[in-house]
C-alpha cells in the first residue's frame, strides 16, 4: 500500500477554498462526462433566484433544490443527490454546502466570490471579466451563462477580478455571495 | 507529517491503521483532509492542518487503532461531528496531528420514553436525533445548539448550551462509556454495574464522579453518552421583550434572576444585542459602508427600522396552560416594569424570531449561520466569559468588552444567556476571513479580552483552539494548581501523550516542555 504523505502542502484556512483555488480542478473529468446539473437556489436571495432562473431557462438544470433561511434543506437534500451541484448563494450557505459535500466525497469544481463594496459589485472569477463588469443588476444571469461554459471546459484559466459600474444593492441581498460547483458521485482518482 | 515522525514510519503506521479500519477510511489526500479545517480560523493560512485522518467504525477498531498510535507515538485529535465552529471546528490543536474522526459511529442506541433519555454514539447530530424521535412517534424533545448540525455528544462534552429548559447540556448528560489511551473501556456511574438498567437514569453511584473529567479534556475517548430529553409539555409560550437602551441590561438581569432561580422561567433565557438580532435580516453594508464600529445614530435607525431594542430578551414558559398563565403574570410584572419595554408574542416575517421560537421548543435549524452575512466573508470567533447573572456585573462586562471591540474597529455583537445560576456572555467577533488585517485584529482583540476579563475576575467557559493555552494560564490560583492537576492526570492516563495534545491547554509531558521552550504557546498567529 502506498501513501503519498510527503508531497502535500495545504495552504488555505478556508474549508474548501484551498482545494478549489479558482477553477483548476476536475475540468477534464467533467468535460469528458457531462452530467446532470442540480441548481441550489437560496429563495430569499434575489441574486440566487436570478442565477437559478437562468440555469432553468437555458434547459441545463435537471433539478432545482430550494433552500430557505434555515439552511435545513442543505442538510436534508444534499445527502442523496448525484451529479454537478451549482449555486450562487450567501457565504454561509456556501460554507455549509461545502462542508457537507466534501465530507460526503464530492469534488469541488469552482468557487468564485462576488462582493458589493462602495456602490459596486466586485467579482473574483476565472474568465468573463468584461461581461460581468458591464452587467450591474443582471450579473447573476451573466454569471450563470459563464458558469455553464466553464463547466463544459470552454473557458480561460486565469483568475481575474473585475468591478461593475455604480449600482444599488437590493434590500434583501446579503451583498457578499459565492458561486460554486461540486461534482458528486464520482470516484476520486 | 506528525512532529518527530519520518515519512517511512508514518507510512507504516498508516498501513497498520488501514488494516484495522479499511483503506477507504484512512485519508491522506488534500481534498478529504480539507474537511478537517477550521473554515473560520482567525489564524494565518497553513496553521492547524492535519497530516491524515482515520475513521473507525466501532469501539473495537478504536482500541486496535490506539495500539498503533501508542506504538508510533502519533498525536491524534478526536472528534465526533466536528461542527464546533467559532471555537476551531474540527481542526487539530497543532499541524501534523492525525484526525481521529468518529462520525461513522452515529448510532442512536436507545431512546427511553418512560425516563426521558437517549444513549448515543459520538457521530449523532441534533438533526439526526430529532428526526429519529419524530419517526418513532416519541414525545421527547432534543435541546439543540443553535446550529442543529452539531453533535449531541460533542456539544455536551464541550459544555455547550441550548435554549429549552434542558439547555445546560453537560448537566443533562448522564453516563459515559470511555476508551482510555491504553484501550481499557470504562463505563461511568451505574454503567459499571453489570446488567444495570439505570446507567442513563441517575448520575449517582459509589465512588468519585468521573464524567466531568472526560469533558473539555484529553484523558479518554468517549464512545457512548446518555443525554436526558425533555418530554413535550402540554403548553408553550415563547416571547420576546425589546428594551430601548443599552444600560437597560442591568435592569433586565436584576429582573430575570429571581425568575430564573425560582424556575418561573425554566429555559435558557437570552438577551440579544441589536446587531446580533438584526443580522439575521439585513447586513451592515445596507446601513454603513465605512470602517470601524457603526455610529450610534445608525444603530438607532436600525432599531427603528426593524422594531428592535438595543437588547432583545427571549424566553419561554412551558407546562399546563393554567401554570403558564399564572407564571406569565410574574414574568410580565417583572420584565415589563423597565421603562420602554415592548412585548412581542409573535412577529411576522422575522427569521430571527422564527428560529429562536424553534430552538426554544427543541427544533433544530441552521438559521443562526445567516448572521455571518453581517460583515460578509464569514469569519468569526466567540469570546465566552462566564459569571453570575447580576445586572451590575453584566453591564460592567458589556461596557468593558464593547469598548475594546470599538478600540479594535469591531462592532459589539453579543448575547447574554442565563442558565441555572450562571450567565454566559457570548461575544461574536466577526471578520472577513479574506481580509488579513481584519483577521489579525480579531485575533489581537481576543487575546487582549482574555487578559482583561481575567484581571476583572472573569474566566471563559470554552474557547477557540488558538487561545486554549492563554486561557488555561488565567486559571492561576495557587500557582496554577488546577492545571498542574490536569497535567498529573494526563501523564498517568496517557503516558505517550497521544490523545489530543494541547486540548484546553493540557499537554503531555514531552510536548509540554518543548512547547514552552519554543514559545509556541499563545503565538499561533504568524504574519
Amino acid at each position: 500500500m502506498a501513501w503519498d504523505v510527503s508531497r502535500r502542502t495545504v495552504v488555505s484556512g478556508g474549508a474548501v477554498g484551498a482545494v478549489v483555488a479558482g477553477l483548476g480542478i476536475g475540468r477534464s473529468a467533467f468535460a469528458q462526462r457531462p452530467r446532470k446539473i442540480i441548481v441550489i437556489e437560496e429563495t430569499h436571495v434575489p441574486e440566487s433566484r436570478l442565477f437559478a432562473e437562468t440555469f432553468i431557462n437555458s434547459g441545463r438544470a435537471a433539478q432545482v433544490v430550494r433552500i430557505d433561511r434555515s439552511f435545513n434543506g442543505l442538510l436534508h437534500e444534499l445527502e442523496a443527490v448525484e451529479g454537478v451541484l451549482v449555486g450562487l448563494t450567501s457565504d454561509p450557505a456556501a460554507m455549509i454546502a461545502g462542508q457537507i459535500l466534501v465530507a460526503g466525497g464530492a469534488r469541488p469544481l469552482l468557487q468564485w466570490t462576488h462582493q458589493y463594496r462602495k456602490l459596486r459589485w466586485e467579482h473574483q472569477t476565472v474568465g468573463a471579466p468584461t461581461l460581468l463588469a458591464r452587467a450591474s443588476v443582471g450579473w447573476p444571469s451573466v454569471l450563470a451563462h459563464h458558469m455553464q461554459d466553464a463547466l463544459v471546459g470552454d473557458r480561460q484559466d486565469a483568475e481575474l477580478r473585475c468591478q461593475s459600474g455604480h449600482c444599488g444593492l437590493g434590500g434583501k441581498s446579503p451583498g457578499m455571495l459565492v458561486s460554486w460547483a461540486f461534482e458528486v458521485g464520482v470516484q476520486q482518482s | 507529517m506528525p512532529q518527530g515522525v519520518d515519512a517511512a514510519t508514518f507510512t507504516k503506521a498508516l498501513d497498520e491503521l488501514a488494516a484495522i479500519v479499511g483503506k477507504e477510511w484512512v485519508f491522506v489526500d488534500e481534498l478529504p483532509l480539507s474537511a478537517y479545517r477550521d473554515a473560520y480560523s482567525p489564524l494565518a493560512d497553513g496553521e492547524m492542518l492535519p497530516s491524515a485522518a482515520v475513521a473507525p467504525a466501532n469501539m473495537e477498531q478504536i482500541q486496535q487503532a490506539l495500539k498503533v498510535f501508542n506504538a508510533y507515538k502519533l498525536p491524534i485529535w478526536t472528534f465526533g461531528n466536528g461542527r464546533n465552529f467559532a471555537y476551531g471546528g474540527p481542526a487539530p490543536r497543532q499541524s501534523g496531528y492525525v484526525m481521529f474522526d468518529l462520525k461513522r459511529m452515529n448510532r442512536i442506541l436507545e431512546v427511553n420514553e418512560k425516563y426521558g433519555y437517549a444513549l448515543v454514539e459520538p457521530g449523532v447530530s441534533y438533526f439526526q436525533l430529532h428526526r429519529h424521535l419524530r419517526k418513532i412517534g416519541s414525545k421527547l424533545w432534543v435541546d439543540p445548539a443553535a446550529p442543529g448540525w452539531g453533535g449531541v455528544m460533542g456539544n455536551a462534552l464541550e459544555h455547550g448550551a441550548g435554549y429549552t429548559p434542558y439547555g445546560d447540556h453537560f448537566v443533562m448528560q448522564c453516563g459515559m462509556e470511555v476508551v482510555l489511551a491504553d484501550g481499557k473501556v470504562v463505563r461511568t456511574g451505574q454503567g459499571a454495574i453489570e446488567g444495570s438498567q439505570h446507567w442513563q437514569s441517575t448520575k449517582h453511584a459509589a465512588g468519585p464522579h468521573f464524567d466531568g473529567m472526560f469533558t473539555q479534556s484529553n484523558f479518554g475517548i468517549v464512545t457512548k453518552m446518555g443525554i436526558w430529553l425533555m418530554p413535550e409539555p402540554p403548553g408553550y409560550k415563547p416571547f420576546m421583550i425589546t428594551y430601548e437602551r443599552e444600560e437597560d441590561l442591568a435592569a433586565i438581569f436584576d429582573a430575570v434572576l429571581p425568575l430564573k432561580i425560582n424556575q418561573v422561567i425554566p429555559n435558557a433565557a437570552v438577551a440579544v444585542d441589536l446587531l446580533w438580532e438584526v443580522s439575521a435580516k439585513t447586513t451592515r453594508r445596507h446601513y454603513f459602508d465605512g470602517k470601524g464600529p457603526i455610529p450610534d445614530s445608525i444603530r438607532k435607525k436600525i432599531a427603528s427600522d426593524h422594531g428592535l431594542g438595543m437588547w432583545n430578551f427571549y424566553a419561554a414558559l412551558y407546562g399546563p396552560p393554567p401554570i403558564i398563565e399564572n407564571n406569565w403574570k410574574l414574568v410580565e410584572a417583572a420584565m415589563m416594569s423597565i421603562p420602554g419595554a415592548k412585548l412581542h408574542l409573535d412577529r411576522e416575517n422575522d427569521p430571527a424570531w422564527d428560529y429562536r421560537v424553534q430552538l426554544m421548543r427543541g427544533e433544530p435549524n441552521m438559521t443562526e449561520f445567516s448572521i455571518m452575512n453581517w460583515i460578509g466573508g464569514g469569519g468569526h470567533i466567540n469570546f465566552s466569559p462566564i459569571s453570575a447573572p447580576d445586572g451590575k456585573e453584566a453591564l460592567s462586562q458589556y461596557n468593558l468588552i464593547k469598548q475594546r471591540c470599538h478600540d479594535f474597529g469591531f462592532d459589539y455583537i453579543g448575547e447574554f444567556l442565563v442558565g441555572w445560576r450562571d450567565m454566559h456572555h457570548i461575544l461574536m467577533i466577526m471578520y472577513d476571513r479574506a481580509d488579513d488585517g481584519m483577521r489579525k485584529s480579531a485575533y489581537d482583540l481576543f487575546g487582549k479580552l482574555v487578559d482583561e476579563a481575567a484581571g476583572a475576575g472573569f474566566g471563559e467557559y470554552r474557547t477557540h483552539l488558538a487561545f486554549m493555552d492563554q486561557i488555561a494560564k488565567t486559571y492561576k490560583h495557587n500557582d496554577g494548581a488546577l492545571w498542574d492537576l490536569h497535567h498529573r492526570l494526563k501523564d498517568v492516563l496517557d503516558p505517550n501523550g497521544i490523545l489530543s495534545p494541547g486540548k484546553q491547554g493540557i499537554w503531555p509531558q514531552a510536548m509540554r516542555n518543548q512547547a514552552q521552550s519554543h514559545g509556541r504557546l499563545n503565538k499561533d498567529f504568524k504574519d
